[in-house]
């Protein structure tokens, strides 16, 4: 049996016509129609397209569709770092 | 789904920190969908439930909140009010479901071909079970009772339960009948000429080609065997004549006969909650040939418990027909043959001779018949 933790990993599921499901986040930094950046803990994801719809908020999932062109993953040490 | 039943509101919020709302939003478990940015802030859809949570939330967080469309949902106390029908007619359809176990809603037949399924939903009606009565197990005993007394099948279950009538069925498989003992003998039942002996038990005392006569013995029970002794058995065969036999028939050209010009199908009667509504009483006279037939009603495919009783009505009138000659000879012909076939069921016709009759308004036929009949009958006696 796994852990209990395992099943409060962030986790991001993607197909390829632009639907993404992101479970386990954090909160939401940053909401455009273009980009959307997401605390997942130790990682920030940021993801890149056009149209971005949040299809549904429930909790601490997010179900998301659009033209999705790029994903970014930042650390967040990195960026403290850098900043 | 959901939102049929809760209504949702599609609403536009702008202000200074919509990430912060749609955060706060997610640790309250307020839920949003359909969240689309726009240049100052988003727009979205939530359930009338949330809605004023989500609006008091936006305010802590200095957004504006704008509701743009409201899709109210669809059972509202407005749906229910001043609509008394509708009230009645949920109560009423829970009361026929959950207090009507005892009404036949449907009868389903198991291993059963459809001609069967229709001769057994037959019987059952004549012994008052169909769609639409209250069933008891007095009834269910006696309609089954009456169903077994035919002898058609070797066993046979009416299950009821809870408004389905399940039947199911095994043919009557028959046992061999024990032979009877006792001492026979043959007699033979025409004049003729034997063409055939086919006997498995018995003192033959005929052979093939012999003129035998009517009432003659063929086959005897009692022989002796080659030390004088008597003894007895039960004669067992066939045997087979040529026989002559003459019928005569009598064809009219002209006849009246009942012929049918129109059929009309009417539903007289609906049963339903173990009463019978009189729909329709059809008018009709001696002539007309009649025949009932009860349908289950069904709505949709789904069964309702009700009968419909309907009647097929054939409506004849006397018609005078004309033959011809010919038509009437071939007739005549096969009145013979028909009276040959009851004398003699099983007779193979070799040749057969016709001779005809004209009268001013008919034919008289005589046709003489060259068969193959079988001659023999086995007659019991004393020991």
């Amino acid at each position: 049996m796994p852990k209990a933790s395992f099943y409060h990993q962030p986790v991001l599921h993607l197909d390829c016509s632009g639907f993404a499901e992101i479970e386990n986040c954090k909160k939401v930094l940053q909401y455009t129609e273009k980009e959307i950046q997401l605390d997942m803990g130790k990682q920030t994801l940021c993801i890149y397209g056009d149209g971005l719809v949040l299809t549904e908020l429930a909790g601490k999932n997010l179900w998301l569709k659009g033209n999705i062109f790029q994903i970014e993953f930042r650390s967040i040490a990195l960026q403290d770092k850098r900043s | 789904m959901h939102s049929l039943l809760t209504g949702k509101i599609y609403f536009y919020a702008e202000g200074a920190s919509p990430e912060k709302l749609l955060n706060e939003c997610r640790n309250q478990a307020v839920p949003l969908s359909h969240i689309k940015a726009t240049k100052i802030g988003f727009e979205g859809c939530i359930s009338t439930r949330h809605y004023p949570i989500f609006v008091r939330i936006a305010e802590r967080y200095g957004c504006k909140v704008e509701m743009r469309k409201q899709k109210k949902p669809l059972l509202t106390a407005d749906f229910f009010i001043k609509r008394w029908g509708r009230i009645c007619g949920v109560l009423v359809m829970l009361w026929v479901i959950a207090g009507c176990n005892r009404l036949v809603w449907a009868i389903r037949f198991d291993g059963l071909n459809v001609v069967q399924q229709q001769e057994i939903r037959r019987q059952l009606y004549e012994n008052g079970v169909c769609e639409g009565v209250w069933m008891d197990k007095e009834t269910l005993s006696k309609a089954h009772q009456a169903i077994m007394q035919k002898g058609e099948y070797g066993w046979l279950t009416l299950n009821f339960y809870r408004g389905r009538l399940i039947v199911e069925k095994n043919d009557m498989i028959a046992s061999p009948e024990l032979e009877e003992k006792g001492v026979s003998d043959i007699y033979s039942t025409v004049d003729g000429m034997i063409t055939e002996v086919k006997v498995t038990s018995g003192d033959i005392l005929c052979f093939t080609g012999q003129q035998i006569a009517k009432g003659q013995l063929l086959v005897s029970g009692r022989y002796t065997d080659r030390d004088g002794k008597v003894l007895t058995t039960r004669s067992q065969g066939e045997i087979y004549a040529q026989v002559q036999c003459s019928y005569q028939a009598t064809q009219p050209l002209e006849q009246t006969v009942q012929l049918a010009h129109s059929t009309e199908i009417q539903n007289t009667a609906v049963i339903a909650f173990g009463k019978r509504i009189l729909l329709n009483t059809p008018n009709t006279t001696a002539t007309d040939q009649i025949k009932e037939i009860q349908l289950p009603l069904t709505l949709f495919g789904f069964a309702l418990p009700a009968t419909l009783e309907r009647q097929q009505i054939t409506h004849t009138q006397p018609q005078t027909v004309t033959f011809t000659r010919q038509q009437a000879l071939e007739l005549a012909k096969m009145s013979c043959r028909n009276q040959l076939e009851r004398e003699y069921p099983s007779a193979l016709v070799q040749t057969e001779a016709v001779q005809t009759q004209v009268q001013e308004d008919g034919l008289v036929v005589n046709m003489t018949f060259t068969a193959i009949v079988q001659a023999g009958t086995e007659t019991t006696v004393a020991e």
